[in-house]
């Protein structure tokens, strides 16, 4: 197309883009941070822990009544729960609930955000005005509330997709995070809206939607990336404190909320089995942060990278 | 000034009906409400069900019982607790010292620790200070508040021990001693498991922030000129640098003022506290609309109250920030 050729304006993400290819520029600056290296191998394992759960020998769901509350040991490298079930393999399939809970919620928050941000950004006056008290609306609700009341509501409607609660709970999370989102995509909308490729791409005769997807979302992509890294990890918190609760993730699908919560009723009796699903909900957390913020540093423009 | 803040409460009072509606239109919306906790009980016939419905007001239209809730609310009535028939005002005037008690002690800790450590962390830039500060933050960020609290009680109520009585090193449920006599003692006691529960994160948080800004301060100009008065470096950065990076910080402190009301569901929940957030837990559980009504009111009505704080905060901080001409 003549309008994405024409889109050749410094902006900084995509001007570096242009030099030497922006994945390797963005990876110099990420691997000088060795924590976040580390946060990388951590969630790799995780990921590919939870991903290979099945080649695991026991079920996360079979219940063995013989061999209730066992301590760690070479069998049974996390123990056992009160049912007898294997707390490993309930905590690796549980990885997968915590994992595909925190993304799915993000991508609803970024489709949201980016949609109401964008529209409001992009055609500013009257939407931008309306939009933004909509936000301000969102902010104002008490947002623990808004969770616990919208999951009650979700758990309760019978769709076939919101069954075992992990749909349910990943929209309830986007539903109740887009506003950082919208806030941030309509600050960098109203930026780059002046800038000459997009009114080269409106001579071009793009269309508004083709103009705000193809031309000015990849530029606000830099912030959005960092934003939405570091909101996995904030819908894997709220997903696990909901199902502590008892009202994410119900039973007996694992999650490492709703193991803790089963867990706790016997600390002091069988610490082990509190320890292991905090840990993990912990490692996975402080891993993507420790990403997120590197990536913060790496993606960031303006950000000198020392020696070069 | 005076006039800002008029046009601002007035202007927060058709959102407060927006939110109101909202909410009571979300809670009502949610199916199994009052009446399906009530039908659990065995006790109770089907015509004792429907009386139940009738004496609630549930049987009638959504917007009948919304303005119906809204008169009486108007005249300072919030109704009854379904739960324990008692007033929810009573509720929550019986729930609301122990969160203020545990939140405000809770501020005080972490401002006290957070200030001193955000400060240091940047005057330190890259020291090992700095270093270990930013990794222990990192980590307060990330640790879930709720498993905190639990290995919390395992390290301190379930296996250190008082050397001398053998038991407990400290208590790990409620705000004083069953029984035992009003003392002291025995009320800190309590507080020090939720309060390091509730603080560390944050106090992560809050010296991150700090030390982020206070980075900001110390490479301006006036910082420049103050070393090169030959001022000493511990008055430049407690004088100068310190006074001025705390000021975003005040922002951010008035915005979280709201959870002083609104109590710690975790915490609160985990260490057996009788505040706030507890009777939030139990409201939603048992679907005790009046209850949920009235405590989603009071926190909607602190966010915005604390919003206004921080931005007339921010104006009387910072002379250069100014509300009268422009618009908001």
């Amino acid at each position: 197309m003549l309008d994405r050729a024409l889109e050749q304006q410094p902006v900084p993400l995509a001007a570096r883009h242009r030099q030497a290819g922006m994945l390797q520029l963005v990876w110099r600056d990420f691997r000088r941070h060795p924590m976040a290296l580390v946060g990388v191998g951590i969630l790799s394992v995780i990921t590919l822990m939870s991903i290979f759960a099945f080649l695991y020998p026991y079920d996360p769901e079979s219940v063995d009544q013989l061999n209730r509350f066992q301590p760690p040991s070479f069998q049974h490298p996390m123990g056992t729960d009160r049912s007898g079930r294997d707390v490993m393999a309930r905590i690796l399939y549980g990885g997968r609930v915590s994992l595909v809970v925190g993304i799915a919620a993000m991508a609803t928050a970024l489709v949201i955000g980016a949609a109401i941000g964008g529209i409001a950004g992009y055609y500013g006056r009257i939407l931008d005005a309306v939009l933004m008290r909509l936000t301000d609306l969102a902010l104002s609700f008490p947002s623990l509330f808004l969770l616990i009341m919208l999951s009650f509501l979700l758990r309760e409607t019978h769709l076939p997709l919101f069954q075992g609660g992990i749909a349910s709970i990943a929209l309830v999370i986007g539903l109740t995070s887009w506003m950082s989102v919208a806030r941030l995509v309509r600050a960098s909308f109203l930026v780059i809206k002046e800038q000459e490729f997009i009114t080269a791409a409106r001579a071009c005769g793009a269309s508004d939607a083709r103009i705000m997807v193809r031309h000015m979302l990849p530029n606000a992509a830099g912030p959005l990336i960092v934003n939405a890294t570091l909101g996995v990890a904030w819908a894997i918190l709220i997903e696990s404190g909901l199902s502590f609760l008892g009202f994410g993730i119900q039973p007996p699908t694992p999650s490492w909320g709703n193991i803790l919560n089963d867990a706790q009723k016997t600390l002091s009796l069988y610490p082990w089995l509190s320890i292991f699903p905090g840990l993990m909900i912990f490692l996975t957390v402080i891993a993507i942060n420790y990403i997120g913020d590197a990536l913060r540093d790496a993606l960031d423009p303006y950000h000198v990278t020392g020696r070069r | 000034m005076t006039r800002y803040i008029v046009i601002r409460l007035l202007q927060a009072i058709p959102l407060l009906f927006l939110v109101s509606a909202a909410v009571f239109a979300l809670i009502h919306l949610v199916p199994g409400g009052p009446m399906g906790v009530y039908g659990k009980n065995p006790n109770l016939s089907a015509e004792d069900l429907a009386r139940l419905e009738e004496k609630l007001g549930l049987n009638q239209p959504l917007y009948v019982q919304y303005l119906n809730w809204l008169t009486k609310v108007i005249r300072g009535d919030f109704g009854y607790s379904y739960d324990t028939k008692r007033p929810v005002l009573d509720e929550i005037a019986d729930r609301l010292p122990a969160t203020v008690y545990l939140m405000g002690a809770t501020f005080v800790f972490v401002l006290a620790i957070a200030i001193p450590v955000g400060a240091l962390s940047a005057a330190r830039q890259y020291s090992w200070v700095d270093v270990l500060v930013s990794t222990l933050t990192f980590a307060g960020q990330a640790i879930p508040v709720f498993w905190l609290g639990l290995m919390l009680i395992l390290l301190f109520y379930g296996w250190a021990r008082n050397p001398f009585t053998g038991e407990p090193l400290l208590p790990a449920r409620g705000m004083s001693t069953l029984g035992a006599p009003f003392s002291i003692g025995d009320y800190l006691k309590h507080l020090i498991l939720p309060m390091l529960t509730l603080g560390v994160g944050w106090i992560s948080w809050y010296s991150r922030y700090l030390r982020s800004s206070m980075l900001d301060v110390l490479h301006q100009a006036y910082i420049q000129t103050a070393r090169a008065k030959g001022l000493a470096e511990r008055t430049v950065l407690t004088r100068h640098a310190l006074k001025n990076a705390a000021i975003p910080l005040v922002t951010i402190v008035a915005l979280d003022l709201p959870t002083i009301v609104n109590g710690a569901l975790y915490t609160e929940i985990i260490f057996s506290w009788p505040g706030m957030g507890q009777l939030f837990f139990r409201a939603a559980v048992r679907r005790d609309y009046p209850i949920l009504m009235a405590m989603t009111m009071l926190s909607s009505v602190m966010i915005i109250l604390a919003n206004l704080l921080a931005d007339v905060a921010y104006a009387y901080l910072d002379p250069r920030v100014r509300y009268e001409r422009s618009s908001t």
